[in-house]
């Protein structure tokens, strides 16, 4: 029969060797086991991040394509050819007759800004129907004030005043006939000059 | 992680793995749920980083390896079917082994450490945890009070008792063995 050391060498010993895995490669096992779990874990979330990053950009797509169509045309209308500058004209007033502006060229029908079913201002310009042709292109414009003044001279000045001033002008305007240049061929210098 | 903090990690595997096995195997009593238990002790250690800086490190590896076999064999539990032969053994008579020899048949075949772990196993949960996780000498009766949520008192005074139960079991079948010898 045993004593009571002895017993507890014998419970100490088993117990240092209870639950040793013995010589395996536990820890290898562990770590892969680890790793593999980190592996496979990790694949559906990079799929969720793209599922995500994917219906974002989609989702950013359709937001700004929305807001491209919504948005109201920024593009104003061309209203060059209806303005006029305003200009001291007196002088000219009387004798030419007033530029002819697209309202008077094609009248517009009176309720042309009207419509059935209303809409926002910023729809309405955006939706505006094409200006109409013209019947003079380009539009008569105001003469600037060279212009003016040479009607001006050539209404007031006297008519053979006017034609020298044309023939001077034909003389003018004619083009250059510039005479080829002659160029004579050196001569050979005497003997003993320099 | 950088590279720096994956090779600690690595070598803290490396250096932990059979600690944190027989911690779980103490619970578990099941050689491939301790085996997952502590891949996944160190899975979780790796996604908090809780094993940066620690003080004593196989107390809180203890802590956290007893942790995650406890919830693994709640899951078995739950999941009913499939219970490892370790949690058999705990559920059913605590005094005998299922499915290990006797520890007669055993001791007959020689083999005093497996009759002294079987035996072990055969031991009463209260009574077997303190008394293996006593056997890690990094673990003080503080530390596995406070890894159990008992008493360090009551620690003492279970392994005291689970070392006087293997004491008389063991002394009881050497005198049977004796008797036998004696009647050959």
């Amino acid at each position: 029969m045993r004593n009571k050391d002895e017993l507890d060498k014998m419970i100490d010993a088993a117990l240092a060797t209870y639950g040793d895995p013995g010589a395996d490669d536990l820890e290898v096992r562990v770590l892969r086991g680890v790793r593999l779990r980190l592996v496979s874990e990790s694949k559906p979330r990079r799929l969720r991040w793209l599922a995500c990053s994917a219906a974002l950009a989609a989702a950013a797509c359709v937001l700004a394509l929305v807001f491209f169509i919504s948005r109201p045309a920024m593009k104003p209308v061309n209203n060059a050819h209806t303005q006029q500058t305003p200009r001291d004209t007196k002088a000219v007033a009387a004798t030419t007759p007033p530029p002819a502006t697209p309202q008077e060229t094609v009248p517009r029908p009176a309720n042309a800004m009207r419509t059935r079913n209303p809409l926002p201002v910023s729809t309405q310009t955006a939706k505006a129907e094409p200006l109409p042709k013209l019947n003079v292109f380009p539009a008569p414009a105001p003469l600037d004030g060279q212009v003016e003044v040479l009607a001006f001279f050539i209404r007031q000045a006297p008519p053979n005043e006017v034609k020298e001033l044309l023939a001077e002008q034909a003389q003018a305007d004619a083009p250059l006939e510039v005479k080829e240049l002659e160029i004579p061929p050196l001569e050979p210098l005497d003997e003993g000059g320099k | 992680m950088t590279s720096d903090e994956e090779t600690g990690f690595t070598a803290l595997v490396e250096r932990e793995s059979r600690f944190v096995f027989r911690v779980a195997y103490a619970v578990l009593s099941n050689v491939h749920d301790a085996e997952d238990a502590a891949q996944e002790t160190f899975l979780k250690l790796y996604r908090n980083g809780g094993w940066r800086g620690v003080e004593n490190e196989r107390a809180f590896l203890a802590r956290a390896a007893w942790r995650v076999a406890q919830d693994c064999r709640r899951r078995h539990a739950v999941s009913g079917g499939s219970k490892s032969a370790i949690t058999e053994s705990a559920d059913s008579e605590r005094e005998l082994p299922s499915l290990s020899p006797s520890p007669e048949q055993t001791t007959l075949d020689g083999n005093r450490g497996a009759l002294v772990h079987s035996m072990i196993d055969a031991l009463p949960e209260d009574l077997r945890f303190p008394l293996v996780l006593s056997a890690f000498e990094e673990l003080n009766s503080r530390e596995i009070g406070s890894i159990l949520a008992i008493p360090e008192g009551t620690v003492r005074t279970r392994i005291q008792r689970a070392r006087q139960v293997l004491r008389q079991k063991l002394a009881s079948i050497e005198s049977r063995q004796a008797e036998v010898r004696h009647a050959q």
